[in-house]
């Protein structure tokens, strides 16, 4: 992999208000590089999507540490990481299906997964049991219409 | 933020979803619309979201679990004024096929002029 032309690195706790954290940071990271208004929100979607499940059911019952990497790319990709050490995925196939979720009860429709496919261009699912999760979506940013300083 | 509850005269309970409708922002509402659901018995549920910028799939479990308990009461949902970002992601989840989504422009453009 290339070198990123910037990165951030950030740890937080499996709180919910950082839900709304997490997004303010990654529109931070990305207003710079000048997105598209629905580029940008499919990312804050995603990452939305990926820390509320870390917040629900990694650390189900517990609080733990949450980590988002964030890399651009000379080529106008983006790379997000997020992980976690909380209890990870059984069976990440049948997370990553619609509709499929193991706390109905709960208000959980079962979409986070399909959301961050669908918003990012890869979507990449890793986890062992007791050991956490991490997820790894890349985004390709249209070329800026706004001309290059010269 | 607007109230998060409204009664109209015609048996509407208007519930108005905040601007940013995520798991903490959801679970902070859940609670009052419910015991507003079962206290006030409502004709129809509406859920106001032309307020609502950002939404993610909690927003969706939110209406979703009030849509199971409106609908052992008999009770219909509608959702009203999503953005056109909001209604994509609600047909992802295969909403149309359950709720009612409706737009009301004059509503909209009142929303606008403020």
């Amino acid at each position: 992999m290339k070198r990123p032309q910037n990165e951030i690195k950030c740890t937080f706790m499996s709180l919910s208000q950082n839900e709304s954290l997490a997004r303010s940071i990654v529109t931070g990271f990305m207003l710079p590089l000048d997105p598209a208004v629905d580029e940008l929100a499919d990312v804050r979607c995603a990452v939305s999507e990926a820390v509320t499940n870390c917040i629900v059911h990694a650390y189900r019952d517990t609080v733990g540490l949450i980590t988002m990497t964030l890399r651009c790319y000379e080529n106008g990709k983006i790379r997000i990481i997020i992980s976690d050490k909380g209890c990870g995925i059984e069976n990440v196939e049948q997370a990553r299906r619609p509709l499929f979720t193991t706390a109905p009860d709960e208000d959980r429709c079962g979409m986070g997964f399909s959301i961050m496919e669908s918003f990012s261009d890869s979507l990449t699912v890793t986890s062992q049991i007791g050991n956490g999760t991490k997820v790894t979506m890349t985004k390709k940013l249209s070329p800026s219409d706004k001309i290059p300083p010269t | 933020m607007n109230d998060l509850l409204r009664f109209t005269n015609d048996g509407e309970m208007i519930v108005s979803l905040p601007h940013e409708l995520d798991h903490h922002s959801a679970s902070a509402v859940r609670g009052d619309i419910d015991t507003a659901l079962f206290s006030k018995n409502p004709k129809t549920l509406v859920f106001d979201l032309s307020d609502v910028e950002f939404m993610d799939s909690a927003g969706l479990g939110l209406i979703l679990g009030r849509y199971a308990r409106a609908s052992v009461l008999g009770i219909p949902i509608i959702i009203r004024d999503p953005s056109p970002r909001n209604e994509r992601l609600l047909s992802m989840a295969e909403f149309h096929n359950i709720v009612k989504i409706e737009h009301k422009e004059a509503n909209k453009n009142e929303k606008t002029a403020k």
